[in-house]
């Protein structure tokens, strides 16, 4: 675990040389205790901050962010490093080795106040992935997660805005905003692309082949994406390979698939919700006839088992469990999981919350006779507590057997994944199915899909620019070059939406300085969010006071509105002013030595 | 996967190497080569062996590298951006469009003939030391490069400083990032090849400026626009194409010292060492050269 490196202590030096004269002068015990309470206390020294993120090629935007807190840092007397790490290692080293000061990345989507439970519980402190890597560990924010996720209704909406409170005073992280993601498409080929947009991998399957285009027959859709980390992992629960809405939706289906328009009934045909006193009863009813893409049949003990394997991808062999780091705001409440009879699963769900319970049917299942062999600890470098490890956490999967709409035809590391479309699917000769959107039933558009992992952002433009490619999966940055070829070409089209994962700053609240909840805040308001949005975003995003700000659950006083309603931007333009932000920090009991740099004990 | 712009590499280093045999090589020397073209060949062909094993070993190294260097390799970027600071980005702020074009195809097309031609020209040399020299220089760069790589992680300027440091390469000409994207993993930035190769052209053709005059500034102009080119496309820092230049001199003074004729036990372990192999090739020469007697005397008869 990293802290703050300290810079050479000068007091301290010049203490036990003085000391030192003064005791052999007159060697006293009085002049001795004077020596000891002074060697023995610790100065206070300059501190040197180590802000990481990913590079440019991979996420420009972060990098940009890290850049301006790093030289905001600076401005006001604390020194700071910029440390760049790609995707996967960042995220090994913040949520699986808690290896970190401050980093900057995309925040997975808050879309529900339950998503607060496993990013910031205290009971997940122990645990990696998206578990609360913060270390950040408050009691009063653990009531009212605890509350909203008891209640329903009014009572839920007051919990999450008090929850929403706290967590903006407290600053576990700083949310700085949701970028807009811009996407190019042809038109050429497939049409459908603007209509319920793009960002999620499953909108795919909802196009259809453009005029001019026969309508049956071999057609590949081909694209582009620059994060080639789905060409090295398929796992659906790895943390550090998946993205915010990763392509493993299109290999594994839940019970029930959350869509813009509502819950749609998927593995499950229906569900019912019982409400005891303290926590309820889900029973829910698989489609007949499901099967795995290997043609085993899919029954409740998959599901039964999907449920305990995520909670314990040891099966209890271990002392310790080793729950999945994916999926464990919803899985954690999941009590207990049993397999009435082959077709109908009855979870016992921690909750009296109908709203809250029945969203843990959200999570993908997984088949019992693949995954059960993958509970054993795994034995791998570059994982500091590989005891704590299985190998259903570190496997590949590159040959990812599924239920969903499609299968793995080829990969080639670092270059490209294709998909093909499940034969045996229950949507693809289907009529219309009660719940299931009408976009997704009948036959895939396509006969192939192949990703093709590409350096940068312009060249993914410039082959969709020239035809190769039918469009980016990854947002491309919003800058003028790119735009510009965007509209340069007539077949294309540019897709604009607004994300739900935001950028934001994670604080280690485990460990000096951040530990100090001041601190964090004083450091969150030299980010100027919507100098960000301006300069970086170039006006594509939205500045954001919380992860939830802008949905229904965001208490009005609570939204960022120009400026920051609780962390306000210590300057203007981007620009800290450093004598109002000391002013701020001394406000608080920091000081500065006589160079204007930030002293720490 | 197709080979990205190879048509155009081909085309253009094709051209620029016709002119280049023409101007610096000469026609006389070439009418003259002809006839011993295939001489030529049996001497140097273990050391052309020697480094297409040597780029195999590099490219196989610098496929499984990225992922080694992860677990083994030293973090060095904030070391380089602590020494350098923003110099790149001070380059970069006197971009101006008509150097992005010279400096982007300085880069792609002006460093493959830098490096592919000299090769060709020492070949045509009757004194077999300059190719000698040239190849194992190459060898040692890759050899000593490799290495670099998998000990040093180091991203470059573009993706450490974006606000300062553009992508002009990428910006201006996509496809050129499928090329090097072959060849290049994005933190294997320390030392800069393109750097060290190209320095160890020009220093070499200093060593044989008495054959070829003409090609010693036009090599020094190329070797100092690609060394130049990598800084203000912002791929590479400062501090790589010194490791670069440091890196081309040791090379250029190893592979002269190989070479030395005063470096008589080195030669006689060199001659033992491919004895076998110039034996195969002498073999398969001499099946060439009665092939073709044959065919003369065929010919012969027939008019």
């Amino acid at each position: 675990m990293q802290t703050a490196t300290a810079r050479g202590p000068p007091v301290t030096r010049r203490a036990i040389l003085g000391a030192a004269a003064v005791t052999a002068v007159g060697s006293t015990s009085g002049c001795v205790r004077r020596l000891r309470s002074i060697v023995n206390r610790e100065s206070a020294e300059t501190v040197s901050l180590t802000v990481t993120a990913p590079p440019a090629d991979s996420d420009r935007l972060a990098t940009l962010i890290a850049r301006h807190i790093v030289s905001n840092l600076e401005a006001v007397g604390i020194s700071t490093t910029l440390k760049i790490l790609p995707q996967s290692e960042l995220l090994r080293a913040v949520l699986l080795n808690q290896d970190f000061e401050l980093f900057v990345s995309r925040l997975p989507p808050v879309a529900d106040p339950q998503d607060y439970r496993s990013l910031l519980h205290s009971v997940f402190v122990g645990e990696a992935g998206w578990q609360n890597p913060y270390g950040f560990a408050d009691l009063v924010a653990d009531d009212h997660i605890d509350r909203q996720q008891r209640t329903a209704g009014d009572d839920r909406r007051a919990s999450v805005a008090k929850l929403t409170g706290h967590i903006t005073r407290t600053q576990p992280f700083t949310t700085i905003a949701f970028p807009d993601e811009i996407r190019a498409f042809r038109t050429d080929r497939f049409t459908g692309w603007e209509r319920r947009g793009v960002a999620r991998p499953f909108s795919y399957l909802a196009l259809e082949r453009a005029d001019g285009v026969p309508p049956t027959g071999d057609l590949t859709l081909e694209l582009a994406t620059t994060d080639s980390r789905v060409t090295q992992n398929l796992n659906p629960i790895a943390v550090e390979y998946r993205l915010p809405r990763p392509f493993t939706d299109l290999l594994y289906d839940p019970l029930v698939r959350r869509f813009d328009d509502g819950l749609a009934p998927w593995l499950a045909t229906e569900w019912t919700f019982d409400a005891g006193a303290e926590r309820s009863t889900i029973t829910a009813s698989l489609r007949p006839g499901l099967r795995w893409h290997d043609g085993t049949s899919i029954t409740a003990d998959d599901v039964a088992f999907t449920f305990r394997f995520l909670a314990d991808t040891s099966l209890d062999a271990l002392d310790q469990r080793v729950p999945a780091p994916l999926f464990r705001a919803w899985t954690s409440i999941v009590s207990a999981a049993r397999a009435v009879d082959d077709g109908t699963v009855e979870l016992t769900v921690e909750t009296t919350s109908e709203p809250v319970a029945t969203q843990t049917l959200k999570t993908p299942i997984l088949p019992e006779h693949i995954w059960r062999k993958q509970r054993s600890v795994a034995d791998i470098s570059g994982f500091e507590r590989s005891d704590n490890i299985t190998d259903a956490l570190v496997w590949p999967n590159l040959e990812a057997v599924g239920s969903g709409p499609m299968v793995v035809d080829s990969v080639v590391d670092d270059e490209e994944v294709v998909f093909q479309p499940y034969e045996g699917y229950f949507l693809c000769d289907a009529g219309p199915l009660p719940g299931v959107p009408e976009r997704f039933t009948g036959e895939v558009p396509f006969d192939k899909l192949r990703i093709r992992a590409l350096p940068s952002n312009e060249t993914a433009v410039e082959l969709v620019a020239q035809g190769d490619i039918d469009g980016t999966a990854t947002a491309v940055d919003p800058r003028e070059e790119i735009i510009e070829r965007i509209a340069s070409v007539p077949e294309l089209s540019m897709v604009v939406e607004r994300s739900d994962s935001p950028y934001h700053v994670g604080y280690n609240a485990a460990t000096k300085p951040f530990s100090n909840p001041y601190f964090r805040r004083l450091v969150a308001r030299l980010i100027d969010k919507q100098h960000v949005v301006d300069t970086i975003f170039r006006g594509y995003g939205t500045a954001a006071s919380h992860p939830l700000d802008g949905t229904q659950w965001g208490p009005t006083e609570l939204a960022f509105d120009g400026t920051d309603p609780a962390v306000p931007f210590l300057g203007t333009d981007g620009e800290v002013d450093p004598d109002h932000a000391r002013d701020a920090f001394r406000t608080r009991g920091f000081e500065f030595d006589e160079s204007g740099t930030l002293l720490l004990r | 996967m197709t080979f990205p712009l190879f048509a155009e590499i081909a085309v253009v280093v094709s051209l620029l190497t016709v002119l280049g045999l023409i101007t610096i090589v000469g026609l006389d020397r070439l009418w003259a080569f002809r006839e011993q073209a295939l001489d030529r060949f049996q001497g140097v062909f273990p050391y052309l062996l020697m480094l297409a094993i040597v780029l195999a070993i590099n490219s196989y190294l610098r496929q499984v590298g990225p992922s080694l260097s992860w677990v083994f390799g030293w973090q060095i970027t904030q070391e380089i951006f602590a020494i350098e600071g923003e110099l790149v980005g001070v380059i970069q702020s006197y971009s101006h469009p008509v150097a992005d074009l010279y400096f982007s195809y300085t880069y792609i097309y002006g460093y493959i003939f830098l490096v592919a031609f000299p090769v060709i020209a020492y070949f045509v040399l009757s004194d077999g030391r300059p190719v000698r020299e040239i190849t194992l220089a190459y060898a040692i760069n890759y050899l000593v490069g490799v290495l670099c790589y998998l000990l040093f992680i180091a991203y470059g300027p573009r993706n450490v400083m974006p606000d300062l440091v553009d992508q002009v390469l990428y910006l201006n000409w996509p496809e050129s990032n499928l090329l090097t994207r072959e060849f290049n993993a994005n933190v294997n930035v320390f030392p800069s090849l393109h750097t060290s190769l190209s320095v160890t052209v020009a220093l070499l053709a200093v060593r044989t400026r008495d054959s070829y005059p003409l090609w010693v500034p036009v090599s020094s102009l190329l070797a100092c626009s690609v060394a130049f080119s990598t800084m203000y496309l912002g791929i590479h820092w400062g501090i790589d194409v010194l490791a670069g230049v440091v890196l081309a001199v040791i090379s250029v003074g190893v592979a002269a010292w190989m070479t030395s004729p005063e470096r008589r036990r080195l030669d006689a372990i060199g001659r033992q060492l491919r004895a076998p192999i110039d034996r195969l090739v002498g073999w398969l020469l001499a099946l060439v050269r009665e092939y073709r007697d044959h065919r003369e005397s065929d010919s012969r008869l027939d008019s």
